[in-house]
């Protein structure tokens, strides 16, 4: 498959060095792109303050608009689509990418940039074919955040009213919708979607790093630690809510020779949301480990070494990259369902606990803890092989290049 | 010897730094642990020291000296540490002298904010120093000398039978050497108070408390519990945390030491049967407000209210209480707080006080009402915790939050004639526990 088509992918962070969930998908698309299409450009619209590492392509907010969304992490995204249209600065770049590169297809990944690139199409009369890639249900997820973070009821209001109306909009209208899940193609079709095509989330292969491994056996020996878990996650609300619905704060039901290691701002943002003395005066830092954010090669090493991979995922979106990397692992795996809505069909691979409710899943953990990793067989690694990025996004590529 | 042999270690860590009075824990780790030794073989001792993190061996004839030693300057004089400046007294000296030593013209310029500052940095000093001085004494190899560094074998029993919460490196080490061993842990506790009752301890006890027994109950593999009372709350601890519960058992520690001789030279100022005795620690635990409550209402009722003996060194959060009793006037004369009282003195006052009243808020077990009894003397408790289990209907209990029902029972035995059928009572039904049935129960438990 081969086409002449020009596409140009439009998000509102870059990929230059993606670690989030969000940005890893949109590097990988546009990777899987380059393979199908003749000229792929992608561009982020974006602040610097939240992301400082970017490419020359990439557009940021300059002057006031940078000011206005620096430190505000609950409607930045929706400020910037908007920016796209009243800052000119960035309207003129961003209008002069469109002359210039004249793409056949649209892609937004998410609803964001569109709230801009809507009006601009409109005024320079110009009417590339529409992908709208989306990674979950953001109105409804967006709202509880807001009221959770104690946001304003108008701007919660807004908020939720702006990014609903465009999702609707572009699933009505959209050439093409691409989603994570089945259950979101569903709420899509039930908001007037004429069809979709499953996206689902992938990963990138894992690269064995054997030094890394090396260090992480080194460094869990020295504090008698013989059984890991891991929790991979970021400060993003429902992963906090996860963790503490899931596993709790009484974590006696660990082995005093096995711990919980917590990767990623998710342990930051434990401390800072819950009351410190609900923390302190448990034991729970005697059986669990805050590493904080690490670099891809350590935690690749992490994973690698470790026995089993948590998702006590309850709330939130879309689908879970980090349920991706954990089945392509093929470690001990405890789950909620909801962390697998998208992956049901790798749900008969072993060494797969689900739980969804505390009890059932702090047995789950015991469980996993003492249970021996069960080897895949041959179906089975072949299976899981198709969470990778290339057999995850293929039916999303063949229907985009047929547009 | 076969290494592969059942072995017991008994931890002396708490006697072997003790160089204090000679108070409960150490008691029954002496008591139980010489049983052990007197009765059994392939029985050993070992201490744990902080600065190198191992185990050594103790050799038991050698602790065995200082501990009767130290026993025996417990029983005939006072509290060592007493006698000597402590560092809050030499603190507050120096304070005092170099405030005295300024020009008045300074010292009028110095506010109120000024003097609590200082009163405040005095305090974090005085704990810096405390912790300086705490570890430094905590250095085994400073006190025993070419001891034996020893490793834990499989087929080992290790019993703990001291309170060494607070040093978390001895139970991170025995984690450890468990891990790669998995000798018998039998472990003795006497409450989980500091972890359900957080409020009448200072800051880091309950947060430290807490961590130990978190680790210690899931690395022991049998718990020896002092009452019912403290088993229901290491179930209650465990359901809480999520931890497996352990096989328990109830053992109840001995307590026959009424035969010592008494010795009255340093109490002259009380007469037998003319005072109310109450032993325990000052703290706020022990609930002394409460009486001192009920003494005021009875007072205020004109009861004629006996003088009050309280025995007990000061400890969390009394000054307020003890500042009551100090300076009001009609305490005065009436109650007299003894902080340094030799075991024979405090064999007097049991011997010769009315009865003893016990209104702690909540414990492990209730010492001083099984010494009370086991002198032959009424006790009014405290209904909370293990009090009821030491002596059933024969004693009578109040709410330690309830000062009338505490008052209604006080006037109740002041009454002679009552009083008297209530000791004749005591003494034909009350049944001490000695220290070789605690130890016939231990054997029990290892299973020997």
């Amino acid at each position: 498959m081969n086409t002449e088509k020009k596409i140009l992918v439009i998000s509102n962070y870059p990929i230059l060095e993606p670690l989030h969930g969000g940005q890893k998908r949109v590097a990988a698309i546009v990777k899987e792109y380059k393979k199908v299409f003749s000229e792929v450009k992608f561009v982020a619209i974006f602040v610097r303050e939240q992301y400082p590492i970017y490419s020359k392509d990439d557009i940021y907010l300059t002057g006031e608009w940078a000011e206005k969304i620096k430190g505000n992490y609950l409607t930045s995204d929706i400020e910037i689509g908007k920016a796209m249209v009243e800052s000119p600065d960035t309207r003129r770049k961003i209008e002069k990418l469109l002359i210039l590169f004249q793409p056949d297809i649209i892609q937004v990944e998410q609803v964001f940039p569109f709230i801009g690139l809507k009006v601009i199409l409109k005024d320079l009369k110009i009417h590339p074919k529409i992908v709208y890639s989306s990674q979950n249900i953001e109105a409804p997820m967006r709202r509880e955040i807001m009221e959770i973070s104690g946001a304003k009821k108008e701007d919660v209001r807004e908020a939720f009213s702006v990014i609903n109306d465009t999702e609707i909009y572009l699933a009505k209208n959209a050439d093409l919708l691409t989603v994570v899940s089945k259950s979101d193609g569903d709420c899509y079709l039930s908001n007037g979607a004429k069809k979709y095509v499953l996206a689902m989330n992938g990963t990138g292969p894992i690269i064995s790093n054997s030094n890394a491994k090396l260090y992480w056996k080194k460094y869990f020996q020295q504090r008698f630690v013989k059984k890991v878990a891991l929790f991979v996650g970021s400060g993003h609300v429902p992963n906090l809510f996860g963790l503490t619905n899931m596993v709790g704060f009484r974590v006696g039901f660990i082995p005093s020779d096995s711990k919980i290691v917590i990767v990623g701002s998710v342990g930051q943002a434990l401390s800072d949301h819950f009351d410190k003395e609900d923390i302190l005066n448990s034991p729970f830092w005697r059986r669990v480990t805050n590493l904080g954010v690490i670099k891809r090669e350590p935690l690749d090493g992490l994973l690698e070494y470790v026995d089993v991979i948590l998702l006590p995922i309850i709330k939130g979106g879309g689908s879970n990259l980090k349920t991706a990397e954990a089945i392509l692992s093929g470690k001990k795996i405890v789950a909620t369902s909801f962390a697998f809505r998208g992956y049901e069909q790798f749900l008969k691979l072993p060494n797969i606990w689900i739980a969804d409710t505390h009890d059932d899943f702090r047995k789950a953990v015991s469980e996993a803890f003492n249970t021996p990793t069960k080897k895949r067989t041959a179906e089975d690694v072949k299976l899981a092989n198709n969470v990778k990025w290339d057999s995850s996004l293929k039916g999303m590529i063949a229907e985009v290049a047929k547009l | 010897m076969n290494s592969k042999e059942k072995k017991i270690w008994i931890d002396f860590t708490d006697l072997i730094l003790w160089d204090d009075h000679f108070t409960g824990t150490q008691r029954v780790t002496y008591e139980i642990g010489k049983r052990f030794y007197e009765n059994l073989p392939r029985v050993s001792f070992f201490a744990f020291d902080d600065k190198s993190k191992k185990f050594y061996e103790v050799p038991f004839q050698k602790i065995n000296e200082r501990i009767l030693e130290i026993k025996r300057a417990s029983e005939t004089e006072s509290d060592t540490s007493q006698s000597k400046p402590s560092l809050k007294k030499n603190l507050k000296l120096v304070t005092k002298k170099v405030y005295l030593s300024l020009p008045f013209e300074v010292k009028k310029r110095i506010t109120d904010d000024q003097k609590a500052f200082i009163k405040k940095t005095g305090k974090q000093l005085l704990s810096v120093l405390s912790l300086a001085r705490f570890s430094s004494t905590k250095n085994l190899s400073k006190l025993i000398k070419r001891l034996d560094q020893i490793r834990f074998n499989q087929n080992d029993v290790l019993i703990i039978l001291g309170k060494p919460w607070d040093n978390m490196f001895i139970i991170k080490e025995l984690r450890k050497q468990k891990l790669e061993t998995n000798f018998t842990l039998v472990h003795l506790i006497y409450d989980m108070i500091p972890v359900f009752l957080p409020h009448v301890f200072g800051k880091p006890v309950p947060k430290n408390y807490t961590e130990y027994m978190f680790e210690a109950m899931s690395i022991s593999d049998h718990l020896v519990a002092i009452s019912e009372s403290t088993k229901k709350d290491i179930k209650r601890f465990c359901d809480e945390e999520n931890l497996p519960y352990k096989p328990t058992t109830v053992i109840k520690l001995g307590d026959s030491f009424s035969g010592l001789e008494t010795d009255k030279k340093r109490l002259s100022e009380l007469s037998p049967k003319d005072f109310l005795l109450c032993v325990g620690t000052l703290e706020i635990r022990k609930n002394h407000i409460l009486l001192y409550t009920a003494y005021k209402e009875g007072l205020s009722r004109g009861v004629q209210m006996p003088k009050l003996v309280i025995v007990g060194g000061k400890g969390w959060y009394t000054n307020d209480v003890l500042y009551e009793f100090e300076n009001d006037p009609e305490m005065k004369n009436r109650v007299f707080i003894k902080n340094n009282v030799s075991d024979r003195e405090l064999a007097w006052l049991y011997k010769n006080c009315k009865f003893t009243v016990y209104p702690s808020v909540y414990e492990g077990w209730g010492l001083p009402i099984t010494e009370s009894l086991a002198y032959g003397k009424m006790c009014l408790a405290s209904g909370s915790s293990s009090m009821k289990e030491i002596a059933g209907d024969l004693i009578e209990y109040f709410s330690p939050y309830d000062s009338a029902g505490f008052l209604e029972l006080i006037i109740k035995y002041l009454d002679e004639d009552i009083l008297s059928k209530k000791e004749t009572e005591i003494k034909k039904h009350y049944k001490s526990t000695n220290w070789d049935k605690t130890f016939q129960d231990f054997v029990k438990v290892i299973k020997y």
